[in-house]
C-alpha cells in the first residue's frame, strides 16, 4: 500500500469516529423554537425572472382580480362608513375544537371529590397542582361506568380510570424510584423539565425505553415514551389507585408497560402515567391519554 | 417520503417538521461534529441550522434541494460557530482518548496526529473533507452543497487533503529523526 493510500485510510477511519445522534434536548429545543418562530415568506423580485410564463401571468391574473374586488369594496355604498360602528359578530363555529379555550378553562368545574364520578367529554379543573390546569375527560376504553376521579391527599397526584382495570396518573412533584427496576436504590422527587423525566428513565437497568415522541399541549413541548419493564424489575409497594402510601409514591412490577408523558409547566414538569389491567388495552389507554393530555390547559 | 414531508414543512406544518428533524438531524450532527471537531458546538451549529431552515423553508423552490439546501446552511452555521471560538479561547484542547475504544499506544498516537491535523487547516477545507472523505460526494456535489463553483471546491479539496498528508508525513518524520541524533 503506498503512503498516500495508507494515509487517506487512516483519515477515512479517523472520520467513521465521532457521535451520529442528535441528542433529544436538542430536537425540543429546535422545535421549541419552530413553535415560537414564524416563516418568512418573503418577496424575492429577483426570482420573477426565473419564473416560468404560466407561473407570471398567474400572477398577474390574480392581481388583476384582487385590484378589481378592491375597487368594488370602495365603491359598494355603506361600506366606509361601517368602521366606526359596533363590529358584526362571527357566526359561531360549528366545529368543536379540541383543545379548551382560555376562557373555558377559567368557568370549568373543579374535580369531584374523593372517588368522585367523572363524565366523558365534560372538562374538569385540576386546582390543587402547583400549576393548575383545565383537561377533557376522553372516551375511554370498555363502559364509562365507574369511571372516576382520585385525588391524593397531597393533591399533586390524580388517578383517572376505573380501579382494577386501568387508570391514568397525573403526577406533579411525586416521589419515584431512583431506579424503577431496583427498590434498593431510594427514590427521588421528579422536578425538572422533560429532560429529567427522560434521564430518569435511560438510567433505569432493564427498561426497554421508545424514541420520544414530540407532543404540543397548551402551546409547550411535551414528551412521550413507550416504556417496557425487564422481567425483574420491582420497585416500591405494588399499588396504583390507593394513594402515596408507603415511599415511593409510584411503584412498577415485572414486566409492565406504560406510556409516559413529561409536559413542562414552566417552573416544573408534570408526568403522566397508562396503566393497565387484566384484560384492558394498553394501546386503547394510551390512545385516550394522548387525547387528555393534548387537552390540557394551564391557568 | 422526505420531498413530501419539506412539502408539508414548506406550507407551516409543523409535525412534519418534527419528523424531517428527526430524519436529518442525525446527518447534520455528524457533519457539524466532525467540521469543528466538539460535540457542543456542533449541535449548537445544528440547531441554528434547522431553526432557519424552518424560517426559510417556503423560500426553497424545489423539494428535491433540500439537502444540499440545508448543507449549505449547515456548512455556514459551522463557520459562524468556529469564528466564534476561536475569539472565545485560543482553541487549546486537550485530547481524550475513548476510553472505551480500548486502544493500544500507537492508535491513539495515530489519533492525536490526525486530530492535530485537522485542527491546523481551516474550517472551510475541513468542510470540503468532510464531504468528500466522510460522506463519500463528489466534486461537484461538494460544490454544490457547499454553494462554489466548482473550481473553487476541486481547489480547496486539493489543498486540504495536501496539508493534512503535509502534517502526517511531518508527524511521522520526527520519530526517526529524534533518533538520529546523538546522545
Amino acid at each position: 500500500m503506498s503512503i498516500q493510500q495508507d494515509q487517506d485510510r487512516r483519515l477515512q477511519a479517523f472520520l467513521e469516529e465521532g457521535p451520529t445522534r442528535l441528542s433529544d434536548r436538542t430536537v425540543r429545543s429546535v422545535l421549541t423554537e419552530v413553535h415560537r418562530s414564524r416563516q418568512q415568506i418573503g418577496f424575492q423580485p429577483w426570482r420573477i425572472g426565473v419564473m416560468s410564463r404560466l407561473s407570471l401571468a398567474l400572477v398577474v391574473v390574480v392581481a388583476l382580480l384582487a385590484a378589481g374586488e378592491l375597487g368594488l369594496w370602495l365603491t359598494r355604498p355603506g361600506e366606509l362608513g361601517s368602521t366606526g360602528g359596533p363590529s358584526p359578530s362571527l357566526p359561531p363555529s360549528s366545529v368543536p375544537s379540541a383543545a379548551i379555550s382560555s376562557a373555558e378553562a377559567l368557568a370549568t368545574p373543579m374535580l369531584p371529590g374523593a372517588d368522585g364520578p367523572l363524565s366523558v367529554g365534560t372538562t374538569y379543573l385540576a386546582g390543587t397542582f402547583s400549576r393548575p390546569f383545565a383537561f377533557s375527560v376522553p372516551h375511554l376504553p370498555g363502559s364509562s361506568v365507574g369511571l372516576s376521579a382520585n385525588v391524593w391527599p397531597d393533591g399533586r397526584t390524580l388517578t383517572i380510570g376505573i380501579p382494577g382495570a386501568y387508570a391514568i396518573t397525573i403526577h406533579d412533584q411525586v416521589s419515584l424510584p431512583t431506579d424503577p427496576c431496583d427498590s434498593g436504590k431510594g427514590t427521588f422527587l421528579m422536578q425538572g423539565n422533560p429532560d429529567a423525566v427522560d434521564a430518569w428513565l435511560h438510567a433505569s437497568s432493564s427498561a426497554t425505553v421508545s424514541p420520544t415522541v414530540i407532543l404540543h399541549v397548551d402551546g409547550r413541548i411535551a414528551v412521550r415514551w413507550d416504556v417496557a419493564f425487564g422481567s425483574k424489575c420491582q420497585a416500591g409497594a405494588h399499588s396504583q389507585t390507593t394513594g402515596p402510601g408507603p415511599v415511593p409514591a409510584v411503584a412498577f412490577g415485572p414486566s409492565e408497560r406504560h406510556r409516559f408523558y413529561a409536559i413542562p409547566t414552566g417552573s416544573d414538569t408534570i408526568v403522566v402515567i397508562t396503566w393497565a389491567y387484566g384484560t384492558t388495552s394498553l394501546a386503547e389507554v394510551n390512545v385516550a391519554a394522548d387525547s387528555l393530555v393534548q387537552s390540557m390547559m394551564f391557568r | 417520503v422526505l420531498d413530501s414531508l419539506v412539502d408539508r414543512a414548506r406550507q407551516g406544518d409543523e409535525e412534519a417538521f418534527g419528523i424531517l428533524v428527526r430524519q436529518v438531524g442525525d446527518r447534520c450532527l455528524a457533519i457539524a461534529y466532525r467540521i469543528l471537531r466538539d460535540f457542543d458546538r456542533a449541535e449548537d451549529a445544528v440547531q441554528t441550522t434547522l431553526v432557519a431552515a424552518w424560517r426559510e423553508l417556503p423560500n426553497l423552490r424545489d423539494a428535491g434541494r433540500f439537502e444540499a439546501w440545508l448543507h449549505r446552511m449547515l456548512v455556514n452555521a459551522c463557520y459562524a460557530e468556529a469564528k466564534r471560538s476561536r475569539r472565545r479561547d485560543a482553541s487549546v484542547q486537550m485530547l481524550v482518548a475513548d476510553p472505551k475504544a480500548g486502544d493500544d499506544y500507537h492508535t491513539i498516537n495515530d489519533r492525536d496526529q490526525l486530530e492535530r491535523a485537522f485542527a491546523r487547516i481551516s474550517p472551510e477545507q475541513r468542510a470540503v473533507v468532510v464531504f468528500h472523505l466522510y460522506l463519500g460526494l463528489t466534486v461537484p456535489e461538494v460544490a454544490e452543497h457547499h454553494g462554489i463553483p466548482l473550481g473553487t471546491a476541486k481547489s480547496r479539496i486539493h489543498a486540504a487533503t495536501a496539508a493534512l498528508r503535509a502534517v502526517l508525513e511531518a508527524d511521522a518524520r520526527v520519530p526517526a529523526v529524534r533518533q538520529e541524533r546523538p546522545a
